[in-house]
Formats: C-alpha cells, structure tokens, sequence
C-alpha cells in the first residue's frame, strides 16, 4: 500500500490503532513508523508545557520607542530601494502607464474571487458540515506549506517584475498564446512539462496542458487540474487529467492574471471537492 | 474551559495563515504599516522568548524593541518565498537574546564562560521552542485548545473528553488528529525558520 496519510499517523500517534491496516503499514515501514513517532514526540511536548500559555504582551511602550528609533525610516518611501504601498500599482511595470490601471484592475479582481470563493467555501462547510459531523473536517483541508511557500514567490516575482501586467498586456504577435509556465514536478524538481493558454477564435480561453507526469503513480486517486491566486486563497479547478496532453477550458471571468499557479493535484477518491493539498506538480503561468 | 458551546464542528485552522504570508510580502517591499502590522502579530512571542530567556521584563523590552527596528532595516534580506515572516523575526530575536545573554557574560567574566556558553545555547533552544509551542497551541483557537489540554496535558482518555465536552467522540478525536497535523506542519516550518 501507499504510505499513510497525515490523518492515519495522527491516529496511531495517540494510540488509535483501529485501522488495522495502517497499523500493519506503520509496524513495516520504517518512513511511516518515523512519521509516527515524530508525532508521538510532539504529543508528549504539549503534554509537558502543562496548562497556562504563558505568553506576555508587551507594554505599549516598546512600540511606540521603535516608532520612536526609527522615526522617518518607516514611511514608505523614504527608502528609495524599497517600494511604497499600495504595492502592485506603484510597482515599475512593463508597458507604460495605461498598465498600471490594468494591474489594479486585477487586483480588485483578485479580491472578489477570494471573496467569491471564501463565500462557497464557507456555504460548502455549512452544508456539509453539521456541528460535530465526522464529515465536517474533510472539506476543511489546507494547503501544505509548499503552497504557501509558492504564493510567496509568486507574488514575489510580479512585485518585482509587473507579470500582472505582462499578462494583461497581451502583445504576443500570434494573438493565441497569452501566457506559458514551466512545469515542475515538486518531488524531483525536474522538468515536467509545460501549460499554457490560448484564446480561441471564439474568445474562450483553455489552458493546455502537456506534462510528463507519471500516470502510473497514481493509483489510488485522480490527477486534478487548478489555477490558483498568489494568495491561495481563491482556487478553480479546471477538470481532471486523464492523459500527456489535455486542453481545459478556463471558465468565463477566470483571468489567468488574477489566477496565474498551475497546479496539479492527486486527488483521493473520497467525494471532497476541494484541493487535497497533495499537489505533484506545478508552474507558473508568464507572458 | 468546559462552559464553551458543545458541538461546536472543527473549525478550519488557522485562518490567519495566509495573511500571515501577506504580510511578508508586504514587509519585504517596505509597506507602510507593515511593520506595525508584523509587530501585532509577533511581539508577545518575542517578548515571551525574550521574557523566559532572560528573566527580566527591562532587558526583555529592550531586546523586543532590538529585534523589531532590526527587522525593519533588513527587510531587504527577508525573502518571502522562503518562509514566513514571523519565523524570521523569531530569528532575529533568537540573536538579539543570545547576544544579551552574552553581553552578560562578558560582564560576569566567567571563567568557565566557554563551557556555560554551549551548554546556554542548547537550554535556550528548548526554552525558546517550548514558548513556540504554547505559542502554536493559543493560535489553535477553542475548542482545540481545550481539547488538546484536556488530552495531553491532563491526560483525558478521548471518551472522557466526549462526555465533558458534550462532544460527538467522533469529533474529538477528528479535532485531535486535525490539530496534531496543524502543530507538526508549524513545528516543521520554525524548524526550517530558526
């Protein structure tokens, strides 16, 4: 069998040996039975911190004596090398001025979808989710830390280089292709293909996919294509990934600006419409 | 601790945690307000680290204080791709208590100031990761909070968290599970962080 999930080694981990099965996995793999332990490790810290946090705030005045120490330095632009807020929009980005607005443009736009998708995760929750349904935690699952390190670098390179944009300033003399990213797979960080999107004669957009990915890897779920915001905090998913080379069609209104992370997911067969956090490959979408 | 409202369904872990990541970006690039902002959120950890590692509330403020206009003047070396702002601000404050640990050293001019200086070192780890951890566990929010005293801390068997609580078992157990996940994932992030 494949190696336990999170769940599983949380389970053992306190002495939860009902599934049987990952028991028998675990007494075998030494991976996994490592996996275990670490977690008994963390158990048994908390266990020692005993009951009162501990924790102390500061008094107001330690703020106000760094307000103070610094003084001038922490107004934005006082420094030139470092850029004033609001960022995207004060941001040097490429093709003049009229882009600035296209990229606040896209800001705002990134803010409904996450306010969008928020929303339907939250109705999602309520609805499937009653009070102490077993079934409730399911459609709460996060994202690895991965994911979060990958939104940093994305919003890292359009601070830094105005992909926004790039994006949105389609000049690609050929009008089809509006943007390409590399894909990596995340556990070899070796080369995985490529996705890019397209405009149709008839104004629809697809993203094309076309990866190496080892479909025989993926035995016990399904691969799932998203496209996702800097932030994580707005996803789509744009249909599942039956073979090499797959054309999906990204819904109306989906700016790849505002959605610029290919990510592809194995997705356990477990009826959980949302991002299983097991993502095995991924890219960034640039004009 | 057991007046909270029962049946109160797993809520989603921390919900800051992106913000968090918004946040860095936003210190990197020098935002207004971002400092303040960062300091809203980290400075009882720092204060706390400096507190427990020191044993004094004026060399505490001090080095909080240290460890905040640091990070501000080297907000061009924080990378936000790397990792989270918070971790890295732990870091800076890791220096600044070592380096107040130190000053006083020189100060005692010990002679054995070679031996006592590792075996700090390693007790100040502890120290400090045991602060991260009551750290992690408050921002776990309740009913987890609870839940995980009641389990660990006072050694509750599962059942008996079920009834006290008012709480399906299934729950229980699943808000154990979900927050053991949620402390390792932020356990392994100040690893990698510090």
């Amino acid at each position: 069998m494949s190696h336990l999930d999170d769940e599983a080694v949380a389970s053992l981990s306190v002495g939860d040996d009902q599934d049987a099965t990952a028991a028998m996995h675990a007494a075998e793999c030494v991976e996994c039975a490592n996996r275990v332990e670490h977690m008994r490790t963390l158990a048994d810290r908390i266990g020692a911190l005993g009951r009162s946090s501990g924790m102390l705030t500061p008094p107001d005045r330690v703020w106000e004596q760094i307000a103070n120490e610094l003084g001038d330095e922490l107004l934005a632009g006082s420094d030139a090398e470092s850029p004033a807020t609001p960022l995207v929009i004060d941001l040097p980005i490429a093709g003049g001025d009229d882009s600035t607005d296209q990229a606040t443009a896209s800001a705002d736009a990134t803010e409904e979808f996450i306010t969008d998708l928020s929303a339907r995760r939250d109705a999602q929750a309520e609805s499937r989710g009653e009070p102490g349904a077993e079934g409730a935690h399911v459609s709460h699952r996060r994202y690895t830390p991965w994911l979060i390190g990958i939104a940093a670098g994305v919003v890292g390179v359009v601070v830094g280089g105005g992909i926004v944009a790039g994006i949105l300033d389609n000049s690609d003399p050929t009008g089809s292709i509006i943007a390409e990213a590399a894909l990596t797979d995340l556990a070899t960080e070796a080369n995985a293909g490529t996705a890019r999107v397209e405009t149709l004669d008839d104004g629809r957009e697809v993203l094309v996919v076309d990866t190496d990915t080892d479909f025989e890897d993926v035995s016990d779920g399904y691969l799932e294509v998203w496209l996702i915001d800097p932030n994580i905090e707005g996803m789509v998913s744009l249909g599942h990934l039956t073979q090499a080379n797959e054309e999906f069609v990204i819904p109306n209104g989906y700016s790849v600006a505002a959605f610029p992370i290919v990510d592809i997911s194995v997705e356990p067969l477990d009826g959980v419409p949302t991002h299983s956090g097991d993502s095995v490959t991924r890219g960034v979408l640039e004009s | 601790m057991v007046s909270q409202p029962p049946n109160d369904g797993p809520s989603d872990e921390r919900p800051d945690a992106f913000s968090t990541d918004d946040a860095g970006i936003a210190f990197a690039a020098g935002a207004e307000g971002s400092l303040e902002r960062i300091y809203r959120d980290a400075s009882a950890l720092v204060y706390t680290l400096a507190v427990r590692a020191l044993g004094d509330t004026h060399e505490a403020e001090d080095v909080t204080q240290q460890t905040f206009v640091s990070a501000w003047r080297a907000r061009d070396t924080f990378d936000p791709s790397r990792g989270e702002v918070r971790g890295w601000v732990v870091g800076i404050a890791r220096r600044r208590i070592a380096d107040a640990l130190d000053k006083r050293r020189r100060e005692n001019r010990k002679v054995d100031a070679v031996r006592s200086v590792v075996e700090d070192s390693a007790s100040l780890d502890a120290e400090l990761d045991q602060v991260l951890l009551s750290y992690e566990l408050e921002t776990l929010g309740d009913p987890r909070r609870t839940i995980m005293a009641l389990a660990f801390v006072d050694g509750q068997t599962h059942e008996q968290i079920s009834e006290q609580l008012e709480m399906p078992l299934g729950t229980v157990k699943s808000h154990i599970r979900r927050s053991l996940i949620t402390l390792r994932n932020r356990w392994e992030v100040s690893d990698v962080a510090s």
